[in-house]
């Protein structure tokens, strides 16, 4: 899990900007356990009943190798008022941003 | 005897695109290779140079071949557009459709519950608060 990774190891920058990250993925309880014990610095959300998923619409539907959902890989800032800020959909399901990429997105954000 | 200069008029035409074709082995090759230093490194960027790197190596050992034919030079032709088509295959089959949903910049993110890892439950109004939230939308082990 190399993004959740790079994630964690710069979570001192995103605190420092007073920013949490929320990773969410349609894995189920016992999967989203085990990636808050690996990942403790982010809060993980285990999206199985897709309440989430489904209000933002980023399922992506039989893109698995076994022909399974997943969610498509998104990236969102929301500001303290709940207001959206910032939406990157990647461009491939390979393609993932790196931590500066989005501390480069925080900062744009603070700066208005 | 006098040496004979060496002029592009007396290079042969095989060693010449001999060049080409190591060139374009090592250029088919650098697009994985490169792919696989940016994994290590941990950056996962789109890879267009992965196909467009092989298909610069195709062009060059199919430009190898118009100067001699060599049997070793189709068969490397041969496994570069191999390795040319996969990647492009590749490329194109992870593309991702652009985001069409309810989220916009500037508007209240959209109502939703869900659940925490620890099976508690989370909802849009916890994203309200002292801080701002960055959202990862991830998959798989990737």
């Amino acid at each position: 899990m190399i993004e959740l990774g790079q994630l964690e190891r710069r979570e001192a920058d995103f605190a420092r900007r007073k920013a949490r990250i929320v990773v969410s993925s349609i894995e189920g309880a016992e999967e989203a356990q085990q990636t808050q014990a690996d990942f403790p610095h982010l809060l993980v959300l285990s999206d199985e009943e897709r309440g989430l998923s489904n209000a933002v619409q980023l399922i992506h539907p039989h893109s698995t190798p076994e022909g399974g959902d997943t969610s498509a890989p998104t990236t969102i800032i929301v500001d303290e008022q709940g207001t959206v800020r910032w939406l990157y959909r990647s461009p491939s399901a390979i393609a993932r941003l790196s931590p500066d990429e989005v501390l480069e997105a925080l900062d744009a954000h603070r700066a208005r | 005897m006098a040496d004979t200069p060496i002029t592009a008029a007396n290079v042969s035409p095989s060693s010449s695109g001999r060049k080409l074709v190591v060139t374009g082995v090592l250029l088919a090759l650098a697009g994985p290779a490169g792919y696989a230093a940016l994994i290590a490194a941990h950056r996962l960027p789109m890879p267009w140079f992965l196909p467009i790197s092989a298909t610069l190596g195709a062009i060059l050992i199919a430009a190898s071949l118009w100067r001699a034919r060599r049997v070793g030079r189709i068969l490397a032709l041969v496994v570069v557009l191999l390795l040319t088509g996969f990647e492009w295959m590749f490329v194109f089959a992870t593309r991702l459709p652009a985001y069409t949903g309810p989220v916009a910049i500037g508007q209240p993110f959209p109502s939703f519950t869900t659940t925490r890892a620890d099976g508690t439950t989370f909802t849009d109004d916890d994203l309200r608060g002292g801080q701002t939230n960055v959202l990862v939308f991830f998959r798989g082990r990737w």
